[in-house]
C-alpha cells in the first residue's frame, strides 16, 4: 500500500474480478471513489485516510481469480480508420485482414480511465499488435476506434490520443450524463459491422 | 432575475463541489479550481457554501437585466443598476467566482452543476447567455481567490521513486516553478528545474486531484479537477490537500515554491 498524497491510497490489484473490487473497496469506510487500472488500484477519501486498510487489502488479495460476469455489447463500427494503412504494412497484412481479425474478436473490459467512459478492451489479437504512435495526434475524434499494444478502445470523446485509429462507433455515445459510461467492467465486447 | 453574458474571455463556466464517485467510470470529480473562492462568493450572498457559483478564468463582463446589490469579497456592497455592466477579472489571482443569492440557475448532472469540460457535462458559458438565479434574487457576490502570499506548498513524496532518479523529489522542493500559460482546468504546467527520470518506461496508473506528474522533459504538471483518472506519467509528490486551494489560486506566471508536507503517518498504517 502506497500513499497517493493524503487524500488517496494505492495498492496492486488484486485477482479478483474488477466488479468485485470495485463492490468491496467502495463498502470501505471512508471510501468515496475508486479507481482500477491495469496493475493498480486506487481509493479515494475526503478526509485523510485513518483505520486498518492493510489489513482490508490483504483480505482483497487473497480473492481467488474468478471468470467476471459483466454484460455482452454488441456495438456497431464502421472500419475507415486512418491508420488502417499503416497497421496493415506495419503488421505485413492486407486492410481487409486486419479488419476481419478485429472484427472476429471478443473483448473484455480489462480497466477503465484516462477519460470518462474510456475502457481499455483486453483481447486483441496478436497478430495486430502495434506499439502506441510515436507522437500522438493532438486530437482524437469522439467514437473512434482505435488498438495499441494487445489492447483496442473507443474514444468517448474527442481528445489527444496515441493509440492507432482504425474506425469509429455508429450507434452512440460511449457515456452518457444519464447512464454514465457504456463498458462496465468485466462486460464483453464485440464489434459488428 | 438574470444576468447576461455581454463578453466571456478565457474559460468561465459554472461550478460548485463538483461529483464524486464516478472515478471507476473514467470521470474525475471536476469542481472549483480554488473552493475557499467558491465558498467566499457563496457566503457573501448568503448561500450555502457549495451552491453553483460562475468560476471566471480570464474575463467576464455580464449586464444586469434588473438593478442587483454586489457584494464582494473586497469592496463594499453596492447596487449595480438595470442595464448596467459588471467586469470580472481573475487577474491578478488565477480565479474568480461570481455567486448569485439562490445559486446560479444550471442542469444537475450526476449530482452536480458542475460543467466539466473534458465529458462534455454542461458547457462554457458564452456572450448572450443568460444567467439565472435559482431563487428570487436581487444579489450577486463576487469573490476572488485569496491570494498565494508567498508560503511555500506543501508535498507529499509520490509513490513511484522507482521512475525517478535518486535526487527528484530535492529537486521539485529546490528552487521555485513559474505557472505556465499552458494551464487548465485539467492540469497546471510548471517551469523551473528539471526533474529528472530514471529509465523506467510510463506506466498508466491511478491518479489524483494535485498530483505532480513529470513528462519526460522533466517539467511538472499538477492535475487540476479536470484530470484524467489514469496517467501514464509517475507522480513526484502529490500537493497536501489543506494547500491545493493556494496553489490553485496563483495566478498564470506567477511562482510556488514547495516544501515537504507531514501526514500523521501512524494512523492510517495502524
Amino acid at each position: 500500500m502506497e500513499r497517493l498524497g493524503d487524500r488517496a491510497l494505492r495498492f496492486a490489484r488484486p485477482h479478483a474480478a474488477p466488479a468485485r473490487i470495485l463492490e468491496a473497496v467502495r463498502a470501505w469506510p471512508g471510501v468515496i471513489d475508486a479507481v482500477i487500472a491495469a496493475h493498480d488500484v486506487a481509493i479515494y477519501f475526503a478526509a485523510e485516510p485513518t483505520g486498518d486498510y492493510e489489513a482490508r487489502i490483504a483480505e482483497l488479495a487473497a480473492l481467488p481469480f474468478e471468470q467476471a460476469s459483466g454484460r455482452e455489447h454488441a456495438i456497431r463500427v464502421v472500419y475507415d480508420g486512418e491508420d488502417l494503412a499503416a497497421i496493415a504494412a506495419a503488421t505485413r497484412l492486407a486492410i481487409d485482414a486486419v479488419i476481419a481479425i478485429h472484427a472476429a474478436g471478443t473483448y473484455e473490459v480489462a480497466s477503465i480511465g484516462f477519460l470518462p467512459g474510456f475502457a481499455y478492451l483486453d483481447g486483441l489479437d496478436e497478430r495486430l499488435e502495434v506499439p502506441r504512435r510515436e507522437t500522438p495526434r493532438t486530437r482524437v475524434p469522439a467514437g473512434a476506434l482505435a488498438i495499441a499494444g494487445l489492447q483496442t478502445a473507443v474514444y468517448p470523446f474527442a481528445s489527444p490520443g496515441g493509440w492507432h485509429l482504425i474506425g469509429r462507433v455508429i450507434d452512440g455515445p460511449m457515456f452518457t450524463p444519464e447512464h454514465g459510461a457504456r463498458l462496465a467492467f468485466g462486460d464483453r465486447v464485440r464489434f459488428l459491422t | 432575475m438574470s444576468l447576461v453574458v455581454v463578453r466571456a474571455l478565457g474559460l468561465v463556466t459554472v461550478q460548485d463541489a463538483g461529483r464524486a464517485g464516478h472515478m471507476h467510470e473514467g470521470l474525475a470529480p471536476g469542481g472549483a479550481l480554488v473552493r475557499a473562492a467558491l465558498v467566499a462568493a457563496n457566503r457573501a450572498v448568503g448561500n450555502a457554501d457549495f451552491t453553483p457559483a460562475i468560476e471566471v478564468l480570464g474575463r467576464l463582463s455580464i449586464r444586469a437585466e434588473a438593478a442587483v446589490e454586489i457584494a464582494t469579497d473586497r469592496t463594499p456592497r453596492r447596487v449595480l443598476e438595470r442595464d448596467a455592466e459588471l467586469l470580472i477579472e481573475s487577474e491578478p489571482q488565477r480565479a474568480t467566482y461570481l455567486a448569485i443569492r439562490g445559486g446560479v440557475d444550471a442542469p444537475r448532472i450526476l449530482g452536480s452543476a458542475s460543467t466539466h469540460v473534458a465529458a462534455q457535462l454542461g458547457s462554457a458559458l458564452v456572450a448572450g447567455q443568460r444567467v439565472s438565479s435559482a431563487g428570487a434574487s436581487e444579489r450577486v457576490g463576487v469573490a476572488s481567490a485569496a491570494a498565494n502570499r508567498g508560503g511555500a506548498i506543501h508535498v507529499l513524496p509520490g509513490p513511484d521513486a522507482y521512475a525517478f532518479a535518486p535526487d527528484a523529489f530535492a529537486a521539485l522542493l529546490s528552487l521555485p516553478y513559474r505557472i505556465s500559460p499552458q494551464s487548465d482546468r485539467v492540469g497546471t504546467r510548471l517551469v523551473g528545474p528539471v526533474i529528472a527520470r530514471s529509465s523506467a518506461p510510463d506506466r498508466s496508473r491511478p491518479t489524483v486531484r494535485g498530483a505532480i506528474e513529470v513528462p519526460r522533459d522533466g517539467q511538472p504538471i499538477v492535475l487540476g479537477p479536470e484530470h484524467p483518472t489514469t496517467g501514464g506519467y509517475p507522480i513526484v509528490g502529490v500537493i497536501c490537500a489543506a494547500d491545493l486551494d493556494r496553489f490553485f489560486a496563483t495566478r498564470i506566471g506567477g511562482d510556488v515554491s514547495f516544501e515537504v508536507g507531514h501526514v500523521a503517518t501512524s494512523r492510517a498504517r495502524s
